[in-house]
């Protein structure tokens, strides 16, 4: 199942697209939830604040495994960070990112537009911890 | 008790969080409930100078409330952590404390339980 949104260049569109691919997943574990929902948080953030372009969000859940893609048009390319320093501020999106999925990449096309992308496999889901 | 965003969460607003505050004998406890995002990082951040004493030592922030948080909520945290020598994170969510221990900014917070 996929399903994809587009989200305007605003701090208000990063619930709203954390909001989105939760709907999108369905029932999830507790654990994943909270997690994709960084994850996607992290991703919509970067959008927002630096391509400040609109951003599609991409949510395909199949075979038990969960990919969300976020492209936005800004210019630049992504790149992996490295651990960030206790005391910093910033650079820690994709590090997260990067932590918390079992895999995450970029693309480029030509043109304006740049795309990150991460998978999870899915938790079978126990009624108890299903949110 | 400052609230800061709507009630709920309409679709298009932001992010609703509630920063109240309360003292154990000289230290201010502050009490973080809700979600914490880029929508509201800032002014919860101010909401928290406003509520420190000069010279406090010690803070606790009190998080068994909050139910999200991404990396501008470990941007408040560690931008408190610079205004306060001791700070406890207490009742941490398993992914509040996961961020909080991957990023490194639990060498520098007292995490508890």
């Amino acid at each position: 199942m996929k399903s994809a949104r587009t989200f305007l260049p605003n701090v208000n569109s990063i619930p709203e697209a954390r909001r989105f691919v939760l709907a999108a997943v369905g029932r999830i574990a507790r654990e994943q939830r909270d997690a994709v929902s960084v994850m996607v948080s992290e991703l919509a953030m970067n959008a927002v604040q630096h391509a400040r372009t609109r951003f599609q969000v991409t949510v395909d859940v199949a075979n038990g495994s969960l990919r969300v893609e976020v492209t936005d048009s800004g210019a630049g390319t992504v790149t992996a960070q490295p651990p960030p320093d206790a005391a910093s501020l910033r650079g820690r999106g994709l590090f997260i990112v990067d932590q918390l999925s079992d895999a995450w990449g970029t693309s480029s096309s030509t043109g304006p537009a740049k795309s990150v992308w991460f998978t999870v496999a899915l938790n079978a889901v126990n009624d108890s911890t299903a949110q | 008790m400052a609230h800061i965003g709507p009630p709920g969460l309409g679709p298009s607003g932001q992010s609703s969080i509630t920063v109240e505050t309360r003292a154990e004998g000289s230290t201010p406890v502050i009490i973080l409930s809700g979600e914490l995002d880029l929508t509201n990082a800032e002014r919860v951040q101010s909401a928290i100078e406003e509520m420190l004493t000069d010279g406090a030592e010690r803070l606790v922030v009190e998080t068994s409330g909050l139910q999200f948080m991404d990396s501008s909520g470990l941007a408040v945290l560690a931008f408190v952590a610079r205004k306060v020598p001791v700070i406890e994170l207490r009742d941490p969510s398993p992914i509040v404390r996961r961020l909080v221990e991957l990023t490194g900014l639990a060498q520098i917070l007292n995490v508890r339980p």
